[in-house]
C-alpha cells in the first residue's frame, strides 16, 4: 500500500469515527422536526403545515396518509430534497440544511418509484451504490452478489433493471437501499407490485434487518394491514397535518369499542348492497364492491345478524369481521379511506 | 471525503453513464453517421460543389455528427434524470453534482467518438482528399463535444419536461448546424447568419477543425481555441447551477 493510500485509508477511518460518534450520542433522536411547513408556489393549501415529530434509534416508523396528504413532501424534506418554507430537521442532532452531506452518510432512501440506473443489471447497480456510498471495490461486489441471491434475483442476475417485471424492479431497489448498511432506511411504498409471497418476504427481511442491526426504518405505505405487523410507531397524516401519533396498539385503543363488518360484494349485486347500506351508520364503501361497518361491541352480534340478514348472504363473495386495525384508526381519525396508490 | 473520494466517484459515475448506453450504442452510431454522411453527400453532388472546401465539408460533418450525439444525448439524458427523479437517487448519495454533470458529459464524449473519427475518415475516402491528422486534432474533438453536450445538458436540466426538451434541442441542432460557417463558408451565408455564427460554439468548433486539417495554427486558430475552453468551463458551471439538487 502507497503512503498516499494509507493516508487516504487513515482520513476514511476518521471520517467513520466521526460518524459514529455523532450517530451514537446519547439521548439524540435520529430524526426531530420541528414546525416544519411546506407552501409550493401557485398553491395556496401548504402540503405540509407545522408538522413536529421525533424519529428514535432503532424504531420502524409508519407514516400514513392518503392522496395529497403530504407524506412524500415530508420525506422529500426528511432527505434533504425539498426546502421547507419554514421549521427544520435534524438527524441526529444536526440541521441537515447545514450538514446536507449527512444524509449521504446515514440515509438510505428508496423512492416510490425507482427510475435509476435502469440499464444496469441489479448486481452491477447494487455494486455501483454500495462503491459510491464508500464501500471498497471488492466489498461492494461481494455484497451486491450476496443482496442478489437473498433477494431472489439470481436468475435476472444479468438482465437490465428496465427488462424485469414491477416485483423484481422493486425488489432490486429494496436492495441498493440496504447496501452499504446505512443507519437509517426511508422507504416509500416498498411493497407496492409485489405479489402476496414477496411481499411477506419483504416484510419479514425488514423486521430482521431491524433487528439484527438495530437500524431505524421509517415506512411509507397504503398497506396498512400487512404494515401493521411491523410498524411501532406511526404517523396519521390528512391534508398536510400530523392528525395521529403513537403506538400503533395505543391508536386502536382509542377506537377499540367497535368491530369492522367487512362485506365483499359480487359484481352484479353491487347496485342493490349499496341501496342497503346507504341506510346503515359508519357503512364505508372502501373500494368498488367493498364495503367496511364500524359496530359498537355491544350488541355487535344482534348488529351484524341484522346487517347479514338485510345485505343477504347469496349477494356476497366473502364477509370477515375482526377488531379495530390501523386502517380503522386512519379511517376514524380522517374520515377518508386509504387510496392504493399514495402520493402527495 | 478523501482526495481519492471525488475520482472514485467520478469513475463510478462515467462507467454507469457508459453501461447506460451499451444496450443502444448501436443506435446512437448510426444516428451519428447517417446524418452528416448524408449532408456530406447531398452538398458534395448535388449541391454547388465550389461552395464548400473538402476541409469545409469535413469539419462541418464532424461537427454535425457531434450535434446528432452529445447534444441530442445529453439533452435527452439530463431531462430524462430530471423528469424521472433520477437525480434524487444521485443526490441523497455522496455524489458532488458538478461530478455527475461531468461524468454524463464525458459519457457522450466517448460514445461519440467512434461516429465522430469514422465521420472524417469516411468523409476523406468519399471527398478523395489526403491530409495528416494533428495531434490537436485531439484535443478539439473533446473541446467540440463538451462545448455542444454542455448546451444538450442545459436544454435538459431547464425545459420543463421530457418532450419539450426533444423539441428545443431538435430546434437548437438545425441553428446550430446552420447559422455560421459549420458546413457553408461565411461569404456564402447572410451576413446577419455569419455575425450571429460567432456566438455559437459549432462556428469556433468548425473553424477551429478547419486550421488542423490545413495545419494552419495562428492568432484566429487559438481564438477559436480558447472560445471553446472558456464557453466549456461556463456552460458546466451554468449546468451545474442550474441542476435542481439537494439543497444545502
Amino acid at each position: 500500500m502507497s503512503i498516499r493510500e494509507r493516508k487516504a485509508n487513515e482520513r476514511e477511518e476518521k471520517a467513520q469515527e466521526k460518524t459514529e460518534k455523532l450517530l451514537n450520542q446519547p439521548g439524540s433522536a435520529v430524526y426531530q422536526i420541528e414546525n416544519l411547513s411546506k407552501l409550493y408556489p401557485k398553491t395556496s393549501r401548504p402540503a405540509n403545515d407545522n408538522i413536529s415529530l421525533r424519529i428514535e434509534p432503532g424504531e420502524v416508523f409508519g407514516l400514513l396518509g392518503s392522496n395529497g396528504a403530504g407524506k412524500s413532501t415530508l420525506i422529500r424534506q426528511m432527505v434533504n430534497l425539498t426546502a421547507p418554507s419554514s421549521g427544520r430537521v435534524l438527524l441526529f442532532g444536526q440541521d441537515i440544511a447545514r450538514k446536507p452531506e449527512l444524509i449521504a452518510k446515514c440515509v438510505a432512501y428508496m423512492p416510490q418509484k425507482p427510475q435509476a440506473l435502469l440499464d444496469l443489471t441489479p448486481e452491477e447497480a447494487i455494486y455501483f451504490t454500495g462503491h459510491m456510498r464508500g464501500m471498497k471495490r471488492l466489498d461492494a461486489k461481494r455484497e451486491a452478489a450476496r443482496l442478489v441471491d437473498e433477494w431472489g434475483l439470481g436468475e435476472v442476475r444479468k438482465k437490465p433493471v428496465r427488462q424485469l417485471s414491477g416485483g423484481q424492479h422493486r425488489l432490486v431497489g429494496l436492495a441498493i437501499t440496504l447496501v452499504a448498511d446505512l443507519p437509517v432506511l426511508i422507504l416509500d411504498e416498498p411493497t407496492n407490485e409485489l405479489d402476496p409471497a414477496y411481499r411477506r418476504q419483504v416484510w419479514e427481511r425488514l423486521i430482521n434487518f431491524n433487528k439484527q442491526g438495530d437500524k431505524t426504518i421509517i415506512l411509507v405505505t397504503h398497506n396498512v394491514q400487512e404494515a401493521e405487523r411491523v410498524i411501532g410507531r406511526v404517523a396519521i397524516m390528512s391534508k398536510g397535518r400530523v392528525v395521529g401519533l403513537g403506538r400503533v396498539g395505543e391508536l386502536k385503543e382509542q377506537i377499540d369499542r367497535s368491530v369492522r363488518l367487512e362485506l365483499f360484494v359480487k359484481p352484479e349485486s353491487a347496485a342493490e348492497v349499496e341501496e342497503v347500506l346507504a341506510g346503515v351508520e359508519r357503512a364505508t364503501e372502501l373500494r368498488p364492491q367493498q364495503w367496511s361497518i364500524m359496530i359498537n361491541r355491544e350488541g355487535a352480534e344482534e348488529a351484524i345478524h341484522y346487517i347479514l340478514s338485510r345485505v343477504r348472504l347469496e349477494r356476497l363473495e366473502d364477509f370477515r369481521v375482526h377488531t379495530a386495525t390501523l386502517e380503522d384508526v386512519y379511517m376514524a381519525l380522517t374520515g377518508e379511506v386509504i387510496a392504493e396508490q399514495t402520493e402527495a | 471525503m478523501t482526495v481519492s473520494q471525488p475520482f472514485r466517484i467520478f469513475w463510478d459515475l462515467f462507467l454507469i453513464q457508459l453501461a447506460n448506453w451499451r444496450w443502444s450504442w448501436q443506435a446512437m452510431a448510426i444516428n451519428g453517421l447517417i446524418v452528416p454522411m448524408t449532408t456530406l453527400f447531398f452538398l458534395k453532388t448535388i449541391g454547388d460543389s465550389s461552395s464548400s472546401s473538402p476541409e469545409q465539408l469535413l469539419s462541418g460533418n464532424l461537427i454535425v455528427s457531434l450535434i446528432f450525439t452529445t447534444m441530442y444525448g445529453t439533452s435527452a439524458r439530463f431531462s430524462f434524470m430530471r423528469t424521472f427523479g433520477v437525480l434524487d437517487y444521485y443526490a441523497t448519495l455522496p455524489v458532488p453534482k458538478g461530478l455527475l454533470v461531468m461524468a454524463v458529459n464525458a459519457g457522450f464524449l466517448v460514445l461519440s467518438l467512434p461516429t465522430a473519427l469514422l465521420t472524417v475518415f469516411l468523409g476523406k475516402w468519399f471527398l478523395g482528399v489526403n491530409f495528416e491528422i494533428s495531434p490537436l486534432f485531439f484535443v478539439l474533438v473533446p473541446l467540440a463535444s463538451f462545448s455542444l453536450s454542455a448546451v444538450g445538458a442545459f436544454v435538459g436540466v431547464s425545459a420543463p419536461n421530457f418532450d419539450a426538451a426533444n423539441t428545443i434541442t431538435a430546434i437548437l441542432q438545425f441553428i446550430f448546424m446552420g447559422v455560421g460557417p459549420v458546413l457553408i463558408p461565411a461569404e456564402k451565408l447572410p451576413q446577419t447568419v455569419a455575425f450571429l455564427g460567432q456566438f455559437l460554439p459549432s462556428t469556433h468548433a468548425a473553424e477551429a477543425l478547419r486550421g488542423t486539417f490545413k495545419g494552419v495554427y495562428d492568432g484566429a486558430f487559438f481564438f477559436h481555441l480558447g472560445f471553446l475552453v472558456v464557453f466549456d468551463i461556463a456552460a458546466m458551471l451554468f449546468v451545474g447551477y442550474k441542476m435542481e439538487w439537494r439543497r444545502g
